[in-house]
């Protein structure tokens, strides 16, 4: 059994390469941000919970 | 999305290598590169980036690299506009990938996985693009069901050829020939696309079989049994003409509608089987082949050589305009006027301001 979200055919397409299990994706994306930036935020993310802020 | 793709490995959820290149061309040269190794590799792109790509397109293709992408449909510059129609999926539609349009965000999740095991059967090895409409269908929401990944891995079986880079194997991949191999080349693809006709089918029948969801493979009629008039469409717009039909059916007319989902390889069979089951039908473009007309009008008609039915061609959504109801419902009008045998030789303008 699957889970049902509220997705964008972007987002669904994106889950679609996650599922497909590629080696590798190679992208020129104009608005991306570096996956260090993408992980810093994540980090960010658990301190404020952990520090409750 | 590939935003989102890059948000799945920063999450952890994911452990693909994520390269950032410095252009599209690049993206595909990186895609190639990585299929030429026997690794499964995934690009995306839109609009005037598949048109930067467009040299590296015709090497996969050639190349016979099972590279999967998915494309953003969006309009083609000049005058510069980013919203959503079919140009520039029309215009590399001769670059040897096979060319799937997604109806919806569902169709477009199932349709991604699909691919693979389409491009990476081994009768078939060929690149495919994953066409979903810019803006109505990548910036919409809607309620999705992602699939477990214990399923899509009993669905999709790892990449495995022998089209790779091997010591073991040398070989020499993506290479210079002559007169005397090029033809012979362009042969071997032109029958991979024939076999992929088949496959297409046979891998959707095999993923409603297992997911529950299927759609028809490279065609689906819906409410053409007993249909007079019928309209052909690709991508978002089959969700509005589908709705108009219900509509229409409901107040006693017969209409249908008939969704072309694989434009590469080209149905033609099921547009030869058809040549006299409607009394007219009209295809809706998203594009324009400069000259000549509606872009799947032009392949339409060919394929209907000889049919008696009327056949209209309509242009509209272009740049984003919006694709109305009413639109849809005054195509339908245009169609119980048509006589029969009478075709439309020059584009029918739907919405135009002047």
């Amino acid at each position: 059994m699957g889970k049902r979200a509220f997705l964008s055919a972007n987002e669904a397409a994106a889950y679609g390469v996650k599922l497909a299990k590629p080696d590798v994706v190679s992208a020129y994306p104009i608005t991306h941000k570096p996956l260090w930036w993408k992980r810093l935020r994540i980090s960010w993310q658990k301190a404020k919970q952990i520090m409750n802020i | 999305m590939v935003e989102k793709v890059a948000d799945f490995l920063a999450e952890g959820e994911a452990d693909y290598e994520y390269m950032m290149v410095e252009s599209e061309h690049s993206a595909m040269a990186a895609a190639l590169g990585v299929s030429m190794m026997g690794a499964r590799a995934f690009t995306a792109t839109s609009s005037q980036g598949l048109m930067y790509m467009a040299e590296m397109l015709n090497y996969t293709s050639g190349g016979r690299h099972p590279v999967v992408m998915v494309n953003a449909n969006r309009a083609l510059a000049i005058p510069w506009n980013i919203y959503g129609d079919h140009s520039d999926a029309m215009a590399m539609r001769d670059c040897g990938w096979i060319m799937l349009f997604a109806e919806s965000g569902q169709e477009a999740l199932d349709m991604v996985i699909q691919a693979y095991k389409i491009a990476e059967d081994k009768d078939v090895m060929l690149p495919v693009m994953v066409n979903v409409d810019g803006f109505t269908l990548t910036h919409t929401y809607d309620v999705v069901d992602i699939p477990e990944q214990e399923l899509v891995d009993a669905y999709l079986p790892s990449f495995d050829t022998a089209n790779k880079m091997c010591l073991e194997h040398p070989k020499t991949l993506c290479h210079s020939v002559g007169p005397d191999y090029y033809t012979e080349a362009k042969i071997a693809q032109q029958e991979a696309f024939e076999v992929a006709k088949a496959k297409i089918v046979a891998c959707d029948e095999e993923f409603e079989a297992m997911f529950g969801r299927g759609y028809g493979g490279l065609i689906e009629e819906y409410c053409c049994d007993d249909a007079e008039y019928a309209l052909v469409a690709m991508g978002g717009t089959v969700g509005t003409v589908r709705d108009v039909v219900d509509e229409l059916r409901a107040a006693g007319e017969k209409v249908g509608l008939i969704k072309i989902r694989g434009f590469r390889p080209f149905p033609e069979e099921y547009f030869q089987s058809v040549k006299s089951k409607f009394k007219a039908m009209g295809v809706i473009d998203r594009s324009l082949c400069f000259g000549v007309g509606g872009t799947v009008f032009g392949e339409v008609k060919s394929a209907l050589y000889g049919s008696e039915m009327g056949l209209k061609g309509f242009v509209l959504g272009l740049g984003g305009r919006d694709i109305s109801v009413d639109m849809i419902k005054e195509m339908f009008a245009e169609l119980k006027e048509c006589p029969a045998g009478e075709y439309s030789d020059q584009p029918i303008f739907v919405g135009r301001r002047w």
